[in-house]
């Protein structure tokens, strides 16, 4: 889904609020990776799941809305992996596609050095 | 727009984001990120729309909305949640949600959602408005009077409006009964429904049918299309069956039929429709006399009086007369804008002395005619009909009117000797039937020996005044 920005896609203070999410997303999806990594040979349960399936869930909404589709299919695909029970190699794959998607928006917003 | 959006979600990249879309437009924004927060909010900053979210760390989205339309029915609430929560989005509309921005959302829509939300919540609270207005009156306080018997009847209506309970109201003709009917059904949890009233009376017998259980097209000539019947209409609310006692033997099965099953067969239908329908039925009939007579079911009877009041006649309502007599001055001089304040002593001794056949419809009848006739303040006799005027004139019920305690004076100025009442009452008698002893003996209901007696003791030529043949 694509955003329509209306009159205000050149405005500065929309362009901070992107970046502001970008920074936000980075750090989030490397939560995700590092939840992943605690989880020995299954898929993330419990609070650690949860909190898992939450960052998933609010950058498939929040994504697509700052204009970022691409960052909603992959934070999409994480969120129904993680409810499907899917392998953690798979998810630990998507989460790092999502973190590509994000570093990807970050140079559209014009963040020039993205944390790595 | 006028008015707060509330909005509830606990991603705050989302919060920041809508709210600068709607700050854009110039709406005003306040955010909560938990559903215990967006509770409180709702209560303290009178949001005019909330936009929910359906996943919360605390409770989940559907109890939030369903909480907030239970305390605030009148606030639209819009859900804005990501496209795979499709069934909770369903059970959201399902709790009355207005609408359902997916997510990532388009601005263009969720602008358009937000004042499309607002706009009905302006429009649902103008609706409820005028719904007060309209209903103004139309509860327990229509029921104007604070007799013993009044007092009796409405608390046994306040009992009947607080059950679903079947009634049937009973009561001479004029005495209020679809005001009666129509409280119950204001002052109960139908209130928001429909109440559809039929009189079974007043409706040609070969369109009872149609008119109760609605049509089918082609059910009969003239059927063209297809119609729902009263009950139908009244499906949610509450039907009133006025005059049942008039309804034939044919129908009066098919009713039973339909209170004891729920459902109802349209004519010339084949298939059946649910109604869920309060049945409130009157009558000024002696239904239990008709019974009797073979000419009301039994079995219907009792469906119907499951909880039997009756309105007492005006005459049995002591010192509500004045009251209601009042009442509808006020309310006729203000539609009519007439500027009449109140009743002449003579007038109000008019009022008192009659009868009232017709019981509150005659009087309030009375009232509006005497309102708009009225060149003065105060109704005075002229403006009251001749039948109204002859029963002061007559004196015909001034004894049981005393007794009644509604004939009083207003003042002591106006306490005559008891004789000369008399004297005053039978003269009277005697004027307005053009001198006729035995008439006006009948009327007073003395003897005719007595008002000879009388006229003697006056000091009038003993039969000066009669014109009676055998006198």
């Amino acid at each position: 889904m694509q955003h329509r920005f209306g009159s205000h896609h050149d405005d500065p203070e929309f362009q901070e609020l992107r970046r502001e999410f970008v920074r936000e997303a980075l750090q989030r999806t490397r939560e995700m990776a590092g939840i992943l990594e605690t989880c020995a040979g299954g898929p993330p349960r419990d609070e650690a799941g949860m909190r898992f399936r939450r960052i998933a869930h609010e950058l498939r909404g929040a994504g697509g809305s700052y204009g970022f589709p691409i960052v909603t299919l992959y934070a999409g695909d994480a969120e129904d992996g993680y409810l499907d029970a899917a392998d953690p190699r798979s998810l630990a794959a998507i989460v790092g596609m999502l973190e590509g998607a994000v570093r990807q928006a970050g140079a559209l917003v014009g963040i020039p050095d993205m944390p790595r | 727009m006028s008015g707060k959006v509330l909005l509830v979600d606990d991603d705050p990249s989302m919060l920041r984001l809508v709210a600068f879309e709607l700050d854009r437009e110039g709406i005003r924004t306040v955010s909560a990120n938990t559903g215990k927060e967006g509770l409180r909010l709702l209560e303290e900053e009178e949001p005019a729309v909330v936009v929910l979210d359906l996943l919360l760390p605390d409770i989940p989205g559907t109890e939030v909305l369903a909480r907030m339309r239970k305390a605030r029915p009148g606030t639209p609430v819009v859900m804005l949640t990501v496209r795979s929560d499709l069934e909770a989005v369903v059970e959201c509309m399902r709790l009355g949600a207005v609408d359902y921005v997916p997510k990532p959302f388009d601005r263009t829509r969720l602008l358009a959602s937000v004042r499309n939300a607002a706009e009905r919540g302006t429009l649902q609270a103008r609706v409820e408005s005028l719904a007060r207005e309209l209903h103004r009156g139309e509860g327990f306080a229509a029921l104007v009077g604070d007799s013993p018997a009044l007092r009796r009847a409405v608390d046994l209506l306040r009992r009947a409006a607080a059950s679903e309970v079947t009634v049937l109201v009973e009561g001479e003709s004029g005495t209020g009964k679809e005001v009666a009917a129509r409280a119950v059904h204001a002052e109960g949890d139908r209130r928001t429904g429909p109440f559809v009233a039929l009189n079974c009376g007043a409706i040609p017998e070969g369109l009872v049918e149609s008119e109760l259980f609605g049509h089918e097209r082609g059910a009969f000539t003239g059927a063209v299309a297809a119609r729902r019947g009263r009950f139908e209409e009244a499906d949610g609310g509450t039907i009133f069956l006025d005059e049942i006692g008039e309804l034939k033997a044919d129908l009066q099965v098919r009713l039973l039929r339909v209170l004891q099953e729920r459902h109802v067969q349209r004519v010339g239908g084949t298939g059946t429709h649910a109604v869920d329908v309060r049945v409130i039925a009157a009558t000024n009939r002696d239904i239990r006399g008709a019974i009797a007579a073979g000419a009301f079911r039994e079995d219907l009877y009792y469906r119907l009086a499951v909880f039997p009041v009756v309105i007492p006649p005006l005459r049995d309502r002591e010192g509500d007369l004045m009251v209601l007599a009042v009442a509808f001055l006020r309310r006729f001089a203000e539609r009519h804008r007439r500027p009449v304040a109140g009743f002449t002593p003579e007038a109000r001794r008019a009022l008192e002395a009659h009868r009232w056949p017709g019981n509150v419809r005659e009087l309030e009848n009375v009232v509006e005619r005497a309102v708009i006739m009225e060149d003065g303040e105060a109704i005075s006799l002229g403006s009251l009909p001749d039948a109204v005027v002859e029963a002061l004139q007559a004196g015909t019920p001034e004894v049981p009117a005393l007794a009644g305690g509604r004939s009083l004076p207003a003042s002591r100025a106006e306490i005559r000797p008891l004789e000369e009442e008399e004297r005053r009452c039978i003269l009277r008698a005697l004027e307005a039937t053009g001198g006729s002893v035995q008439e006006a003996a009948e009327r007073l209901g003395i003897s005719r020996a007595t008002v000879y007696r009388k006229l003697e003791r006056w000091g009038l030529a003993p039969g000066a005044g009669s014109t009676d043949q055998e006198e």
